[in-house]
């Protein structure tokens, strides 16, 4: 099973959101990173087939996804990035109704829904409508809907969004299980998810994929670039502007800085290991 | 599917302020006709799908049923929908057939309000027999032109994508013939086709006579709808909706 992205352009008025994508995905987690804007949204709509890029194709099993239609959202769940549902349905109908476009049978429907409320977490309330539901659990119907019909492509557009802890603890551990025979892709703004679950982060900035790389391997090109140093308050301005910050944390009438540079940035600074929070600084620090 | 749209239809929380104000309107209309005799009781009756009748489909047409269309995207649920094996193609047909079968529930549940208020004001001694092929003929004129007018506003509600546009200009459209005096208007002029080119002309069933005008009538309704189902298929490839 794989997905091919083929030189992918989208141009809006003028605008490119995207230009000139190519990836190919094989089954595993796929963690999109990149700023506001970057052209994310942009791209797992055109994966999803809702919009139709300017140029370029996208192949499922080398064939063009907009060719295979329903064959192809048949294979297919999504979560997209607003997402509140019916308000007047509650979980349990609104899961049901998803259940019956995507063509499930009527009892199977039954069964999976039932299932997927248990897995996240929302049976006590299946009753309840959804436009009484908290953002997190609008979110967590979102992924059971988009989960209804087991599909092989997971395309998941900031899926924690509005999660607590150890509600994304669960996802995460619901999304690494699942991984094994299926490609997902899930864009988020952040980061510690990716670094924990995704089997290869894409980095998109300016509607250009700028880095495909494993996890590990991004940690790996930043080991010895990363610094832990403790200053006074009023040489922050000073390492701002000299060094790419990735966290400030104020101690008392201390500063610790955690800075990105390729050479030591002050001779107390100390040598620490690189997280994915630095890889992202480093790419888009001037976002 | 169609049930799903259907239930979506009929669960909507205007349906029974629309029904209670419907009846509230009749009953007092019968009321106060009853003050100048029985025999007017039966007129009124007769023409209740002249204003009242007509209005109300009209009304839920364009408030209620054709909601369907625009949930999607006030409910942030489209993307979901169109990702889904049936929820491009299909399911625009399928809530076209939806909305004409939700119209003729209308249509169905206003002629009982319509009888039903008739049989609780009309003395037992008044002539009935010619009643049931009135209201029969008046039936079968509301339930042509409430499908009609169903497609008609599902049409221009999906070209823009909007229920607040829908509802100003099929409003517009729909109320023309309130407006106007048909028996002043001259046959095939632009007055004239407003007057009953939007189909309230055949909800309000009364007007309805076999005249000279229909095969043009016929025909302007059918190159009507032609002319929009095309635009709207049209315009939803271009979309990626179907």
């Amino acid at each position: 099973m794989n997905l091919t992205v083929h030189d992918i352009t989208h141009q809006y008025k003028g605008f490119y959101a995207l230009q000139g994508i190519n990836m190919e995905l094989t089954p595993g987690i796929y963690g999109l990173l990149g700023p506001n804007g970057a052209g994310k949204t942009t791209l797992l709509r055109i994966l999803v087939d809702i919009i139709s890029p300017t140029k370029g194709e996208v192949l499922y099993n080398n064939r063009e996804i907009s060719a295979l239609g329903s064959q192809y959202r048949d294979i297919l769940g999504y979560l997209p990035q607003n997402f509140s549902g019916y308000r007047n349905f509650t979980a349990e109908n609104f899961l049901m109704y998803v259940a019956d476009l995507k063509g499930l049978d009527k009892q199977a429907a039954r069964e999976r829904v039932q299932e997927l409320l248990e897995v996240v977490g929302l049976h006590e309330t299946k009753k309840k409508k959804l436009k009484n539901f908290s953002g997190g659990m609008s979110r967590r119907i979102g992924i059971a809907q988009a989960l209804l019909n087991d599909p092989d492509i997971l395309i998941l557009d900031e899926p924690t969004a509005g999660l607590d802890p150890s509600e994304r603890i669960r996802l995460r551990g619901i999304l690494s299980q699942l991984s094994k025979n299926k490609i997902i892709i899930l864009s988020t703004h952040i980061v510690s998810d990716i670094e924990y679950i995704a089997d290869e982060v894409l980095l998109l900035k300016e509607g250009k994929l700028i880095a495909s790389e494993k996890p590990s391997e991004l940690l790996h090109q930043l080991s010895n670039h990363v610094w832990h140093i403790q200053i006074d308050e009023n040489e922050l301005e000073h390492f701002s502007s000299a060094f790419t910050i990735s966290n400030i944390h104020q101690q008392g009438t201390r500063i610790e800085l955690r800075i990105v540079s390729k050479t030591q940035p002050h001779p107390n600074a100390k040598n620490v290991e690189p997280r994915m929070e630095d890889i992202y600084v480093s790419y888009f620090e001037n976002e | 599917m169609l049930l799903w749209e259907i239930r979506k239809i009929i669960g909507n929380r205007w349906n029974l302020a629309f029904i209670l104000c419907v009846v509230s309107l009749w009953g007092a209309t019968l009321y106060l006709s009853g003050q100048a005799g029985s025999y007017q009781i039966y007129n009124r009756t007769l023409s209740f799908w002249h204003v009242l009748g007509s209005l109300s489909v009209g009304f839920f047409i364009l408030f209620i049923s054709t909601r369907i269309f625009i949930s999607d995207k006030e409910d942030q649920v489209k993307e979901v929908i169109l990702a889904t094996r049936y929820g491009k193609g299909s399911l625009l047909l399928t809530r076209m057939l939806a909305v004409i079968t939700c119209s003729s529930i209308c249509i169905a549940t206003l002629t009982i309000i319509q009888v039903f208020g008739f049989i609780l004001f009309i003395p037992n001694e008044t002539d009935m027999v010619s009643l049931p092929l009135h209201l029969s003929r008046a039936l079968l004129f509301a339930l042509i032109g409430g499908t009609l007018f169903s497609i008609f506003a599902a049409c221009v509600c999906l070209l823009f994508n909007s229920q607040t546009a829908t509802v100003i200009v099929c409003g517009f459209l729909f109320g023309m013939t309130y407006m106007l005096r048909s028996d002043l208007l001259q046959s095939y002029s632009l007055l004239w086709l407003l007057d009953k080119g939007f189909f309230s002309y055949l909800i309000r069933a009364k007007g309805v006579v076999m005249e000279l005008e229909w095969p043009f009538l016929l025909s302007w309704y059918g190159c009507l709808l032609f002319l929009l189902i095309s635009a709207t298929i049209k315009i939803q490839a271009r979309r990626h909706e179907l």
